[in-house]
């Protein structure tokens, strides 16, 4: 029996008095997309921290592929195949496009620490990226500042940009945040195409895109898990139902 | 190593302490407030300790003196910020500190184009000259006592400002979470002015007390600037009490290491080695205790955990 | 058409490289003349600029923003002063010698001030800088706060070539041009590319796998070992070494180089050190305040692009 690709073993964490994690498991498996929703203020973007590495939880663990990693830092939790998708874009605005995803692809080779060979000529992981950028269909916006895109190209460059590192866990907070229908369609028909290739955990409040694509979903509510099950579990969960998809759910 | 001995370099330990509490406290307001790297808070130091020697000098009254050296610092810094530093606030670090390093380069040799390289002297009363017995074969100069006690009233008055005023509360919460403050409504360039010009004052003040205890030069405001700068890496930025407990801490270091770092030494090792290095280790010893500090709390020992996120 | 062409002429005359190649041709020309004056001159600025230049490195490409540079540098010095009391006087091992110490200063105080940012990591620093000026300054058997002199210029294997000023000029020429052209490939290699990155957004660097910490620690003990060798070329220079080659105010000379020279630009620190050496050596000759000159230049360079120059001559205009 394989381990699953991420685990979270009661994860705990407070801020004063005020827990945001609170006993909180759960498992995504190897092919999984696993949604987590919630209302604001559930503690979805301090759940995606600790997991990232960046918010040290006070008690619990964070497992990738069965190996405890609460300790470790973002970078080493990366370089296990934890690829990451901020909620506000993060790119590197003063590179190009394709320089971005160069520099996803240069991590994922591992090493940083060559000092006299040209960016410029290391063409293989340069072809890498390429292919990343034409799959998320960036390809003709290679030379563009990545500063200069719009709100939904930085998104799909940021896919590109763990893509290119060939990930085991793809982990998404809010992607389709600020997007319009069309890109948010777009994206998700992007992301429904990666299914079965690498596992995703996706924290999202467009509804239609979580029903779309999720195998399973965690419904967090003050920090702690309210119910985990199929998409059609959920929507049949009447508490769920009225406390937070409202009365217009699909 | 005597008793006497040591009760001497304590007192000078925390004439010292207080002194760098006076100016290390405006600085990491301003640190905290604005993020601001200031530099020629050192100047401000000097200024305070020239301006006050030479009102003393013209007025020939060390209290009137005194009183024209703190309103000319207050003046002073109202000046430079509204001439400067407010234009620098939202600029990068890199400008702040090209900017407030040219005011150093500037003021420092206007100051020795007006009253040439010597030292100036700073003549005190004649209640405040002379020592007093403090215990038997214990003498200690009344000034330098005098600045201690004016330093603890000093910092005891800050703490009542700070904690028991609607201002202290907006300076605390705005130095530690500044965005905080300006979501309140509360505008912030106000405040920076009124937390500059004060803080320059009280540099002010600190150079006006050591004027008559070290000489004052144009040159005067540089050491004290760094160790201020190593106070407030120790006590964290924008935490006054935190100021307060580090500048003791490395008034009482440096003293206590420069008066008996050699003498230890000889303890373990022979005479000319502990006179070769003793020196160099008491010059050290503060130094390696920022260092510890930054491995065990980098924000300092007195501040919260900030919302700084991990990065390694 | 003429304006393009100027515009080009002027990106040619204000380029690095005709910056090095400009200070060689002074050597050259001040050695066939024997104008002695201007090749001491020459060699300073290229010794400066090499300081700047490894500064520029730490701050524009690293986004550092160190005010201690100027311990390495007089770190490299002294390890020549030292070497030389124990009896090697030989540039080739001096050199490296100068390097490694600068750069073994720099790894544990660096790895100390890079857990922390912004101001904290200025005050830092600047506050190793100063313990490494105090240590220096209480070393009596170095000559303490005066200094000391070096027993004479160093050997290059074995022979007394550097005796004369304008080979050690040429020394000074050549290892800027050497160090300037080392950077920039490192610049434009992985390395360089990682940096820079981690400089505009540490956060996605990392999430990337990428150790920032590391990298920026590798880069920070590269600057300083560089700084270092430009320290051991002013000790042989001026034979003589004392702490006040660390003074902080020169961490703030070699900051103001960067800057002047555009901190984007990583060879830009040539052109502002050889600016701020020029401007040091004419208003030297003419007032003994030449800091205020300095100062007063600098404050016009960054209040300039501190306050919107257009948007006030549009409102006085109004």
């Amino acid at each position: 029996m394989t381990a699953p690709i991420l685990r979270l073993d009661d994860l705990c964490k407070h801020y004063g008095a005020l827990p945001v994690t609170d006993h909180v498991s759960l498992e995504v498996g190897r092919h999984e997309i696993h949604a987590v929703i919630g209302p604001n203020g559930a503690g979805k973007s301090t759940l995606v921290g600790e997991i990232a590495g960046s918010i040290v939880p006070d008690h619990g663990r964070v497992l990738i592929d069965g190996e405890d990693v609460t300790g470790e830092s973002v970078a080493a939790r990366a370089r296990r195949g934890l690829a990451r998708v901020f909620q506000t874009s993060r790119v590197i605005k003063d590179f190009s496009t394709l320089d971005n995803a160069l520099l996803a692809a240069i991590a994922t080779d591992g090493t940083a620490f060559r000092f006299l060979t040209p960016v410029a000529g290391e063409t293989a992981t340069r072809e890498r990226a390429r292919a990343a950028l034409d799959r998320v269909g960036l390809a003709d916006r290679g030379d563009v500042l990545a500063g200069r895109l719009a709100h939904g190209e930085k998104r799909a460059l940021e896919l590109a940009m763990g893509l290119v590192q060939a990930p085991r866990l793809l982990l998404l907070d809010e992607p389709m945040a600020g997007t319009g229908r069309e890109e948010t369609e777009r994206l998700t028909e992007l992301l429904a195409s990666l299914a079965g290739e690498v596992a995703m955990l996706i924290v999202e409040h467009d509804m239609a895109t979580v029903f779309r694509l999720a195998d399973r979903i965690t419904v967090l509510i003050g920090g702690a898990v309210a119910i985990c099950g199929t998409p059609a579990e959920i929507r049949a969960d009447p508490t769920v139902r009225s406390a937070y998809l409202g009365e217009g759910a699909p | 190593m005597s008793f006497t001995l040591l009760a001497v370099q304590i007192l000078n330990g925390l004439q010292l302490g207080v002194i760098l509490f006076l100016v290390a406290a405006g600085l990491t307001l301003v640190f905290g407030v604005m993020d601001f790297v200031n530099l020629a808070h050192g100047v401000q130091y000097m200024l305070g300790a020239y301006l006050t020697a030479v009102a003393v000098a013209a007025t020939g009254h060390f209290g009137l003196g005194l009183a024209a050296g703190l309103v000319g610092s207050l003046a002073l810094g109202f000046a430079f910020e509204v001439l400067l530093f407010r234009h620098l606030t939202r600029r990068d670090h890199l400008e702040q500190v090209l900017a407030t390093f040219a005011v150093i380069l500037i003021v420092t040799d206007l100051v020795r184009m007006i009253f040439g390289p010597a030292p100036l002297p700073l003549r005190l009363p004649e209640l405040f000259t002379g020592s007093i017995r403090m215990m038997p074969g214990l003498a200690y100069p009344i000034w330098r006592l005098v600045v201690i006690g004016a330093g603890l009233a000093v910092a005891f008055l800050l703490w009542v400002l700070i904690t028991r005023t609607r201002t202290g509360m907006l300076l605390r919460a705005g130095s530690t979470h500044p965005e905080m403050v300006s979501a309140l409504g509360v505008d912030i360039d106000r405040v920076f002015l009124f937390v500059f010009a004060f803080g320059a004052m009280l540099a002010g003040f600190a150079g006006a007390m050591a004027g008559p205890i070290l000489s004052i030069e144009p040159a005067m405001g540089d050491n004290v600037l760094i160790l201020a700068f190593v106070v407030i890496v120790i006590g964290g930025i924008g935490a006054v009490r935190g100021a307060l407990v580090a500048s003791l801490i490395v008034g009482l270091v440096d003293t206590l290491g420069r008066a008996f770092a050699t003498d230890l030494l000889r303890l373990v090792v022979d005479r000319s080695a502990a006179a070769q290095a003793g020196p160099a280790i008491a010059s050290m010893a503060i130094y390696v205790f920022m260092a510890a500090v930054l491995i065990f709390k980098p924000t300092g020992l007195f501040t919260g955990e900030r919302a700084w996120t991990r990065t390694r | 058409m003429t304006r393009a062409l100027a515009r080009r002429v002027a990106a040619l005359l204000l380029h690095p490289a005709t910056a090095i190649v400009g200070l060689a041709l002074a050597v050259a020309l001040a050695e066939a003349f024997g104008w002695n004056f201007a090749v001491t001159l020459a060699t300073r600025a290229a010794i400066l600029a090499l300081a700047a230049l490894s500064l520029s490195f730490v701050i524009g490409q690293g986004g550092m923003v160190s005010f201690g540079h100027a311990a390495p540098f007089g770190i490299g010095a002294y390890a020549v002063l030292i070497a030389g009391e124990y009896g090697i006087r030989e540039v080739s091992l001096l050199l490296p010698l100068a390097f490694l110490a600068a750069a073994a200063f720099a790894v544990p105080t660096g790895a100390l001030a890079l857990r922390t940012r912004g101001v904290y990591f200025i005050m830092i620093t600047l506050a190793f800088a100063q313990m490494a000026y105090f240590v220096f300054a209480a070393l009596s058997a170095f000559g303490g706060d005066d200094g000391m002199g070096l027993a004479g210029r160093a050997t290059f294997a074995g022979a007394r070539f550097l005796r004369s000023d304008g080979n050690l000029a040429w020394l000074s020429v050549g290892l800027l041009a050497a160090a300037a052209w080392v950077l920039h490939r490192v610049v434009a290699a992985r390395f360089g590319f990682v940096l820079r990155a981690a400089r505009d957004d540490e956060a996605r660097v990392s999430a990337l796998g990428f150790s920032v910490y590391r990298t920026r620690l590798v880069a920070y003990a590269l600057g300083a070992g560089i700084a270092g060798l430009a320290g051991a070329l002013l000790a042989e220079q001026t034979a003589f070494v004392s702490p006040a080659l660390m003074n902080w105010h020169r961490s703030g000379e070699l900051i103001v180089m960067v800057v002047l020279g555009g901190s984007g630009r990583l060879a830009g620190a040539v052109l502002g050190a050889i600016a701020v050496v020029l401007v040091e050596e004419f208003l030297g000759g003419v007032t003994e305040y030449w800091k205020l000159g300095l100062g007063l230049l600098i404050l016009a360079v960054v209040m300039s692009r501190a306050i919107d120059l257009r948007a006030l001559l549009a409102r006085i205009a109004r």
